[in-house]
């Protein structure tokens, strides 16, 4: 590609690959920026066997489980990226070199790697809902399309089953679902039992909604069930941004560029933007066109070239972030029983609570198993002597099931982002949840206690790794329909800017209790097809 | 900077503690790339340098089960548990070492049986060590 690009993408992440297809799928001239750090080191160490079968064969796999370093064993106490394994750690290298972020209270982990956070994604697919988005001012059927259009792209396994009482879109080519484990098998089997009842208390479960490709799709999978999903991706079976790009790959209308940082935007003199970049290897700094300008580097990335860029130097934007909590929970009813080794290692079962019965706080739970993570981190928290404590997490793990539920968040004034001027810029996040929703919180937490008691899983301990840690978090840059400045319009048009659109996190003015990524991908979809629409059009939306 | 003598003194002091501390965890010796292995990850990380407790418990090898409940219980990070988790880990991923970190599954009394009589063991362990943590911490 010799002339300028039609538009310039920067990220690669889930919300920017997607941002990006209906841009070249229509012959434009694209152009990726990207910093795209890889993982050279531990990938083609892992290999392609079951985890139970490395465990007592390899003779290398201290080197991915636990790192070179030793970076795999967690010294301190739980923090954001301890859920990171050594071969994903790359996912966040350099993250705090390059865009600082200070704060007290909120400490997300955050990327520049090749495919960012999605590289780590553990891929469930949940759309959000109608009543998920009564405060957005985009309707759900504005989505629902591009939930679609996604879910094709990415490949979704899952089961037509009590889970779409409470779910607004099932795609038309759902893939057969990913088998459970033994602990998830025996939590349903209880769960249908106990139904009718559980239906009552507004409690619904079923087979998680998974980018896992259970039979070859696109040229990935089917899934192996190696459970090594957290180390590697070595049967491409869980979909990662990255191989929607390799899809891109030989398009002449199409090129990634790794190895810089886009620093800032100002508008060109002839209607395009001018992109102010920096090459990481050379140091030198480097200035690109295009006619439009799409923003994707996630949440924090795209509002730290926005405010840098408006010069709003210490100018609060909102923020936003679902909290997380962990629940270590016994199942039970499982002990004694023999535990399968065929199983993947991601989310199992989801399930849905609706506290009130309005359905605008729907809780979405996810069940793992521990197994793969391995037990010494299990020993560390453990408060009992080491010798005592391996023994005692040799009887715990099989049955361990972990409940991951997160909390909706909606924007207040002590949540907010700054960008301080400094070499390089700042971030600055106050974050403070009010007591009353903490309160909240913990009166929910407690109903679904009960009902996980109910299906046999017996609480051990809750954790609470701290905001930001979910990973699912936004807000900076919110749409709107009022025409206030560090705003997008709800096209993803970033008020004061011409030709600059935001296509990621950013501009989600509010989370719901589920998962994001879905929807990161249906919304940059929208976007994408927005930008598209808009330079087709010879540019006519972009007044600025 | 050490010298070449004083590493190699060095690394036979590491090797013996991970014997030490191997036979302590899992009731065997480590092989030779676990104790080499130990002795890297203490010129690589910090906070493993030995404090009070540790010189104690390495002198009376047998006072480690209850200096190491009695540390679990208070919660601290000192440089004996940093120890303990890291030949953990160092164990837990060695193919020769790794059965020591499955159980067979076993009926429901047997293993509330083996629950409960692990955590009574630890539990008097850690009230012996709170006693003996405190006589360690006052000793000269």
């Amino acid at each position: 590609m010799t002339d300028r690009p039609d538009v310039i993408v920067v990220g690669s992440g889930a919300s920017a690959v997607h941002a990006a297809c209906p841009l070249v799928e229509a012959g434009l001239r694209v152009v990726m920026l990207d910093v795209g750090h890889i993982d050279g080191t531990y990938a083609p160490l892992i290999p392609p066997e079951r985890f139970s079968t490395i465990r007592h064969s390899d003779t290398d796999q201290h080197r991915y489980f636990l790192g070179d370093q030793l970076e795999g064993i967690p010294f301190g106490s739980i923090r954001v990226g301890s859920q990171l394994t050594p071969p994903r750690q790359y996912i966040s290298r350099d993250v705090d070199r390059l865009m600082p972020l200070d704060s007290d209270s909120f400490v997300p982990l955050r990327s520049l790697a090749w495919g960012g956070l999605g590289a780590g994604w553990g891929a469930a697919t949940t759309a959000y809902g109608p009543a998920d988005m009564r405060r957005w001012p985009i309707r759900h059927a504005d989505l629902r399309d591009h939930y679609a259009i996604v879910a094709d792209r990415i490949g979704i396994c899952g089961a037509r089953d009590d889970l779409e009482m409470s779910l607004d879109h099932t795609p038309h080519n759902l893939l057969p679902p990913a088998e459970l484990d033994s602990n998830a098998e025996s939590i349903l089997a209880r769960y249908v039992r106990q139904r009718e009842n559980l239906h009552r208390r507004r409690f619904v479960m079923g087979h998680a909604r998974l980018a896992i490709a259970t039979e070859t799709f696109r040229g990935r999978g089917p899934v192996q069930y190696l459970d090594l999903d957290y180390y590697g991706d070595t049967d491409r079976s869980v979909y990662r941004p990255r191989y929607t790009l390799d899809e891109f790959t030989g398009r002449d209308n199409f090129s990634y560029r790794n190895g810089v940082l886009v620093e800032a935007f100002e508008q060109g003199d002839d209607g395009g933007v001018s992109v102010l970049v920096h090459d990481l290897s050379s140091g030198s700094n480097q200035r690109l066109t295009a006619t439009r300008l799409v923003l994707a580097a996630g949440a924090f990335g795209s509002a730290r070239i926005a405010l840098r860029s408006m010069h709003a130097y210490d100018r609060p934007v909102p923020i936003v972030s679902t909290s997380m909590t962990y629940l270590s929970c016994l199942n039970w009813p499982m002990i004694g029983r023999p535990v399968r080794d065929r199983r993947h290692s991601l989310s199992q079962l989801i399930a849905h609570f609706d506290p009130d019965g309005t359905g605008e706080h729907l809780i979405q739970s996810q069940f793992y198993s521990y197994r793969s993570l391995l037990n010494f981190k299990l020993v560390k928290d453990s408060p009992l002597a080491c010798r005592q404590s391996i023994r005692i997490m040799n009887l715990l793990q099989p049955y361990l099931v972990i409940v991951c539920m997160l909390h909706e968040d909606y924007p207040t004034a002590s949540k907010q982002l700054v960008l301080q001027r400094g070499d390089p810029d700042r971030m600055r996040v106050t974050y403070r949840l009010d007591e009353d929703v903490l309160a909240e919180q913990r009166r929910q937490q407690r109903q679904l206690v009960g009902i996980f008691r109910q299906l046999g899983c017996l609480l051990i301990k809750t954790i609470r790794p701290g905001h930001g840690s979910s990973i699912h978090y936004g807000g900076c840059l919110p749409m709107s329909r009022d025409d206030r400045p560090l705003t997008t319009t709800p096209a993803g048009r970033l008020r004061g800017a011409r030709g600059v659109y935001v296509a990621d996190g950013a501009t989600f003015p509010d989370l719901p209790c589920k998962g994001i990524t879905f929807t990161l991908m249906a919304n940059a979809n929208r976007i994408g097809c927005a930008v598209r629409d808009d330079l087709l059009a010879g540019g006519q939306e972009n007044a600025p | 900077m050490p010298n070449r003598r004083e590493q190699a003194q060095g690394d036979q002091d590491l090797g013996d503690e991970c014997v030490l501390l191997c036979r302590y965890l899992i009731g065997a010796a480590p092989t030779r790339d676990i104790a080499d292995r130990y002795a890297q990850a203490h010129r690589r990380l910090q906070g493993l340098e030995p404090d009070a407790v540790t010189a104690f418990a390495f002198r009376r090898p047998r006072s480690l089960p209850y200096l190491d409940a009695a540390c679990a219980l208070r919660g601290t990070s000192d440089p004996l548990r940093k120890k303990l988790l890291l030949t953990t880990a160092l164990l837990e991923t060695s193919p020769q070492h790794a059965q020591a970190f499955t159980t067979e599954p076993m009926g429901r009394v047997r293993y509330l049986g083996a629950l409960c009589g692990l955590t009574l063991s630890a539990s008097i362990k850690a009230a012996i060590g709170l006693v003996l943590l405190e006589y360690v911490s006052v000793s000269p």
